[in-house]
């Protein structure tokens, strides 16, 4: 909201006295202290170009045993629905050491499952080292003491050779892919401006899936995209029934001022792409289920 | 992963590494039928479960005495 509202929002609410922009946050003190002083403080970034390291003190919100870490911030790519590179600026990642260092400091802490997080974790590292170290990451967290090491949002096209065996080598990682693939219709997925277009296709789950067969696959779709058709929606219900994802979320399309699908011709009506939603997850409800079934009689450590 | 605790009951709410945080189900632990095990699962750990139910969302079953060879990645 900050970020992106920075000309008006102080003007819309007079009562307050500061506004920090999301790559700010690390100046709050600051901040504070000049609005303490009686200054109407703005302290936003027009880029944002902070990300904190293992130095940056932080109190933990979440569970006593799960600790979530930020690998890289920003996204240098430029899907039309999405806000977040205004938001929060281009990729900067931060150097594996670092990362390291946190985890064990996390490890020390008593926590068990690091849940690694960036807007596109399978381009960790590209930023400062000229290419994906997606893989050299993993392999150093094997080194650090906790047992469940878990990563949100890996791109399909993110997930080479390389990192498929870090996952299956490195004995704490997770087999868990959370892969945002949106939509499977090639037409709706140039209309997004993905980064892989058209490639997202059956003989990329099926790669995964023989490279991995344990592996739990997680997706999200986003359904009722401008001028998506009752064929291409079809074509998302016929990718889902195929591929028996364990969990799928499906949100229905938000026009985000500011993004170059916001004022896309052939909008939907809320009534269509909530029925859309509706069918896709009563879809995927049984397919979730007997996911589910299967795992009755096992034993596991939770 | 042992995230919740029902003293009482003896109950306890955790997640396996099928589900992730915020995002995916739940796993509603009871303790042991016999109740010998219900002390040894302890909040922020990992204790080992043996699944009874599930349901589109969730898994249900009861703490089990910890094996050494059971893998943590399932």
């Amino acid at each position: 909201m900050a970020q992106h509202f920075q000309e008006e929002l102080l003007e819309e609410l007079p009562e307050a006295v500061a506004l920090v922009g999301t790559g700010d946050y690390h100046k709050i003190v600051d901040v504070i202290q000049r609005a303490e002083a009686g200054e109407r403080v703005k302290e936003v970034s027009p880029e944002p170009t902070y990300i904190a390291d293992e130095t940056v003190p932080r109190y933990r919100t979440t569970t006593a045993g799960t600790a979530y870490v930020r690998i890289a911030e920003g996204c240098d790519y430029g899907c039309a629905f999405c806000i977040i590179p205004h938001l929060r600026g281009k990729q900067r990642s931060r150097s594996i050491e670092s990362i390291v260092t946190e985890a064990k400091q996390l490890a020390d802490e008593g926590v068990q499952e690091l849940i690694l997080i960036s807007q596109i974790t399978t381009n960790y590292g590209l930023d400062l080292y000229g290419q994906p170290m997606l893989a050299e990451l993993l392999r150093a967290l094997g080194q650090v003491d906790v047992p469940w090491i878990r990563m949100h949002y890996a791109y399909p096209t993110g997930l080479t050779p390389a990192v498929i065996a870090a996952i299956q080598e490195t004995k704490n990682v997770l087999p868990y892919l959370d892969l945002p693939l949106q939509h499977s219709h090639p037409e709706v997925l140039r209309a997004m401006h993905r980064p892989w277009q058209g490639h997202v296709n059956d003989q990329i789950i099926e790669t995964l899936k023989t490279a991995l067969p344990e592996a739990i696959l997680r997706t999200t779709f986003i359904v009722g995209f401008p001028g998506e058709t009752e064929d291409q929606f079809q074509h998302l219900c016929d990718f889902v029934q195929c591929h028996e994802f364990d969990h799928v979320g499906v949100f229905t399309f938000s026009a985000e001022e500011g993004t170059p699908a916001y004022d896309l011709p052939h909008p939907l009506p809320q009534a269509i792409m909530d029925a859309r939603r509706d069918r896709l997850m009563a879809l995927q409800q049984p397919i979730s289920w007997r996911h589910h079934q299967r795992q009755i009689g096992k034993v596991f450590r939770f | 992963m042992i995230e919740q605790e029902h003293p009482s009951s003896g109950q306890f709410i955790g997640r396996s590494a099928r589900f992730s945080a915020d995002v995916d189900g739940l796993v509603y632990i009871h303790p042991h039928p016999d109740h010998s095990f219900a002390t040894s699962a302890c909040l922020g750990l990992i204790a080992a479960v043996q699944i009874t139910d599930a349901d589109a969302y969730d898994l249900y079953g009861h703490l089990v005495p910890p094996t050494p060879y059971l893998n943590p990645r399932v």
